[in-house]
């Protein structure tokens, strides 16, 4: 459903160039939650930005059923919704003028719309606070709010950039478990967390990114044939040192 | 591109949200209904205080009364010498009869009359030659102990938009109303008379300042539109950050770019939210400053007896909506930039220092609202205003005010939606200006994009025509300086920067400017056009003047005159050189290149030969410091036909030979008209063509359409939609 095909990004940043993606390639199928892991700066945002067709690729090329996500006119991103850690809510709005404005932007017809919100609403536990203004929310029902906003539009594919940024544990179990329900939805989900231990849990697959490249990708149990450590934190931590491992000819991540 | 009933609503309840969060902000309700009741009330004590102070400064008050006789001037004189003012008492003397007075108004001791005669008292007092004017006439005589009285009847000219002369005139009438009253107790002591016992009975005329007036004075009237702008603006600041930058800073931007909706269309949304704050702030300031005005008095200082119609009012207030929507659109360029609220705020300042600076100067008696001020942005809806409340304004001023303004916020929203793009949630100012002049969606395409066109045209035409106005100011030099001059300017304008657009969005030379090599047929019939058409554009120019849509006037026929004689320093060839191949080479390549080619791109060729035509037209409307409106239809016409020519030829050439041989043709047969006359060609400059010209040009004209129109291998333009 989402393939990513030697996709780079450069940024022109006066006569420092920087190269924030770095020929990245994976590809993301129905009913698959797919993590993209790595440290902060290592192109995880860079990257969905690219597949949402936010930014255009420097090289390479992102597709959602075929259809390249830079050469699409915008009707493409129909077909994702977007939850981002710097995203943030209306302050003056309603979570229900939210879900409606969105719906708007989305081409849905009002009528449609409104049981969205409704249904969207039962789900998410939103109904004690629909019609009070943003900004007096908490950050558990503000995260929950940009989760119905995702999906007001029933989207096929999810992009989650850490999701649970700023949640409580029992905030993060709950946006997890709703990951899973994603998947028996039959949606393609990417999701960029720092959350390892509920990564592992959750995810069919992973990309570990770091500087740009990916390093390693799999499901957890090639991955820890590859790197030979017992999880994702090990290999997090053995990602931290890569600048000296992949000097050496043996780097076991390049195996 | 067509919008359906789901779509418009859809859009509204876009643009309903963002007003929706604006006017939750207790900012934006500080600035759309604080401001406007603080500022008046305050503004009016200041503006009472400054004329009080005014006055008190002066020790002794002196009035010019004007009169038109010698007199009339003697008669008002004896009247007023019968009373005599000290700081304490009034005493009169009307021969026996003697009366003293306390003085109850001590001011009048320090007031002074200096009479003038003057055959028009009207024009004495709208030209401010005098305060007052008054016009006496000895309708019969009285005697009384002995004495005979004129009895007299008469009128004031005034005008109420004046202190001095509301002052003056009051101060006669009191003084002569006193006369009459002493004379009235008197008589009525004396005689008991129950016939007229007013010997004077005095009216009033107050009459109209025109803003032409040679006063020197800063016109109050003009104070008024100006406030209201500028309200206006501060009305629309904070929105316009907020709704832009401020949406970027609170980080809840990236998430709408993720929709499928156009940017345009949410920066539009946006922009109709700036706007109707920006309105709702202009209705809050002239609620408040009409009730300040009325309730303090000034409503008569500022617009006379008369008041302030409520046609006026309306007018006023249509202007100050062109203008935000004008100055919203500048806005959102300005903020759409800005990655935080700060930084938009520090970009605004510049700019609302920059838009002040014109509006100011436009405070200045003697700017006039010509053809060339029409299309100074904010200046041309300021001296518009102003025209408007003095009732002076003139249509076809306000019309090209209207149209330029109207032109310059669709190139504004052309600007502001391309910043507003793809990278701006997280780009801002650190997109370069090569992203915003380059067309992501069309890069490397054939031709340049419509919106950019337009933007190009906005540009274009105030540029150009301030620069002729600079250049025109050279005179010391000579007449073949000046011309080139000119020519560099075309060439700069109208060569220089469509191909400076063309390569800034990568577009192809050769399609957007038509540089194929041309057929020489079609060379021919150009050729044919070029040489026979003049004498049908010269017609319809008369036939519009005779019709009453004259702009030229006598004195522009006399600088033409003068024009004229002074090409006779230059050869014919520099003449057709600078004036007609190098405008026409340009011109054709801006208006038959790069914008045709523009329209061309998603309009049928039809509606590309029209509205080309029109803006062609349009263009050569405006003639320095007028408008020529004789021209319009000719211009126009001749514009379809150079369409017509570039779009059967598929090749800018011809038109380009077409058109310098038509502005050649006529240029010589000015410059030759004495040697035509002469040799007994007489070609009248202002009446109607022989008809043996006509008749022979039009045998040339229809073989030459013939040749274009049933060419036998057509290749006509290739790009299309």
């Amino acid at each position: 459903m989402i393939g990513v095909h030697q996709l780079t990004k450069r940024f022109d940043a006066g006569n420092h160039p920087i190269l924030a993606v770095d020929q990245i390639s994976f590809d993301v199928r129905e009913s698959e939650v797919y993590g993209l892991l790595g440290p902060n700066g290592a192109g995880k945002t860079t990257t969905l930005r690219m597949v949402l067709g936010l930014l255009a690729p420097t090289s390479g090329y992102a597709e959602i059923n075929g259809i390249r996500t830079d050469r699409s006119d915008g009707e493409l991103r129909r077909c994702i919704g977007l939850v981002s850690a710097s995203a943030n809510l209306y302050q003056w709005l309603t979570p229900r003028e939210t879900l409606l404005y969105f719906a708007d932007l989305y081409g849905i017809s009002p009528e449609y719309a409104r049981d969205a919100v409704t249904r969207l609403s039962e789900q998410f536990g939103l109904m004690d606070f629909l019609d009070r203004r943003c900004s007096v929310l908490s950050t558990g029902q503000k995260q929950r709010v940009q989760l119905a906003r995702a999906l007001i539009h029933d989207p096929p594919v999810m992009l989650l950039d850490e999701p649970t940024r700023g949640l409580d544990v029992i905030g993060t179990q709950g946006i997890f478990e709703f990951i899973g329900h994603l998947r028996t939805l039959g949606k393609a989900v990417i999701v960029c967390t720092h959350r390892l231990d509920e990564a592992e849990r959750l995810c069919d697959r992973f990309g570990l990114l770091h500087q740009g490249k990916m390093v390693i990708e799999g499901t957890l149990d090639e991955l820890k044939t590859k790197t030979s450590q017992t999880g994702l934190m090990e290999m997090f931590l053995h990602l931290a040192e890569i600048p000296a491992i992949v000097n050496t000819p043996h780097n076991p991540l390049e195996s | 591109m067509s919008l359906d009933r789901a779509q418009l609503s859809r859009f509204s309840r876009m643009a309903l949200k963002e007003l929706r969060e604006t006017m939750r902000d207790r900012r934006t309700i500080m600035t759309l209904i604080l401001m406007p009741v603080l500022v008046y009330p305050l503004l009016s004590i200041v503006f009472q205080k400054f004329l009080i102070s005014s006055i008190k400064q002066t020790s002794q008050r002196v009035f010019h009364v004007g009169l038109k006789s010698e007199q009339e001037s003697l008669l008002l004189r004896s009247l007023l010498k019968k009373i005599t003012y000290s700081p304490d008492t009034i005493t009169f003397d009307f021969g026996d009869s003697h009366d003293v007075e306390s003085n109850q108004r001590a001011s009048q001791a320090n007031t002074k009359f200096v009479f003038f005669t003057t055959p028009s008292l009207e024009d004495a007092v709208a030209n401010q030659d005098v305060d007052v004017g008054i016009e006496l006439r000895v309708v019969d005589q009285f005697h009384w102990k002995g004495v005979t009285y004129p009895l007299i009847d008469g009128q004031f000219v005034m005008t109420g938009q004046s202190i001095n002369s509301n002052d003056a005139f009051e101060e006669l009438d009191r003084r002569l109303s006193e006369v009459n009253l002493f004379m009235m107790r008197s008589r009525l002591d004396e005689l008991g008379i129950k016939s007229r016992v007013m010997p004077i009975s005095m009216d009033r005329k107050n009459i109209h300042l025109s803003s032409g007036g040679s006063s020197s004075n800063v016109s109050l009237a003009t104070l008024v539109p100006m406030i209201l702008i500028l309200m206006t603006m501060t009305g629309a600041v904070y929105p316009a950050i907020d709704l832009t930058a401020g949406e970027r800073e609170r980080g809840t931007l990236e998430a709408v770019m993720a929709t499928p909706a156009s940017h345009f269309s949410l920066l539009f949304s946006k922009y109709i939210a700036v706007l109707v704050v920006a309105m709702l702030t202009a209705s809050m300031n002239v609620a408040s400053m009409t009730v300040t005005l009325f309730s303090s008095g000034l409503v008569r200082v500022l617009f006379g007896d008369s008041g302030l119609p409520l046609l006026v009012v309306l007018e006023i207030f249509g202007l100050i909506l062109l203008f935000a929507m004008f100055f919203s659109a500048v806005l959102l360029v300005v903020t759409s930039f800005a990655r935080s609220f700060k930084e938009a705020q520090a970009y605004l300042i510049p700019l609302m220092l920059i838009s002040i600076a014109p509006g100011i100067m436009s405070l200045m008696p003697d700017l006039k609202l010509t053809g060339g001020m029409a299309v100074v942005p904010l200046v041309n809806c300021i001296l518009l205003a102003r025209d408007l409340l003095s009732q002076t304004a003139q249509l076809y001023i306000a019309v090209a005010v209207v149209s330029t303004t109207v032109l310059y916020a669709c190139a504004a929203l052309v600007i502001a939606g391309r910043i507003f793009g793809a990278d701006s949630w997280q780009a801002g100012s650190t997109a370069t200006w090569s992203e915003l002049w380059g067309d992501h969606t069309t890069r490397g395409s054939d031709v340049p994009t419509w919106n950019f066109a337009l933007f190009s045209l906005a540009v274009l035409i105030p540029v150009f025509l301030l620069a002729s106005q600079a250049t025109a100011q050279f005179q010391q030099l000579s007449i073949v300086w000046r011309f080139a001059m000119n020519a560099g300017l075309t060439i700069l304008l109208f060569g220089c920067w469509p191909a400076l657009l063309a390569r800034s969005q990568h577009t192809n030379f050769s399609r957007t400017f038509y540089l194929s090599k041309p057929r020489l047929l079609d060379v021919l019939a150009a050729t044919m056009l070029g040489l026979s058409v003049w004498p049908f554009a010269f017609e319809l120019v008369m036939l519009v003047r005779e019709a009453g849509l004259v702009g030229y006037d006598e004195s522009h026929l006399e600088r033409y005159q003068e024009l004229l004689s002074s090409w006779k320093q230059a050869s014919p060839v520099t003449i057709v050189l600078l004036l007609a191949v190098v405008p026409a080479a340009c011109e054709e390549f801006f208006f038959r290149g790069y914008l045709f080619s523009a329209l061309r791109s998603r309009h049928s060729i039809k509606q590309t030969i029209y509205i080309s035509a029109v803006i062609f037209g349009l263009f050569h409307l405006i003639v320095t410091d007028f408008l020529a409106w004789e021209r319009l239809p000719s211009s126009t016409i001749m514009g379809c036909l150079l369409g017509y020519v570039c779009y059967k030829s598929g090749s800018l050439f011809p038109g380009i030979v077409l058109h310098a041989m038509h502005n050649g043709a006529l240029l010589l047969i000015a410059y030759f008209r004495d040697e035509l006359q002469r040799s007994g060609w007489d070609i009248p400059e202002t009446s109607h063509l022989p008809l043996s010209i006509l008749s022979g040009a039009a045998v040339v004209t229809v073989v030459g359409f013939a040749a274009l129109r049933f060419r036998y291998n057509d290749r006509k333009l290739d790009v299309g939609r």
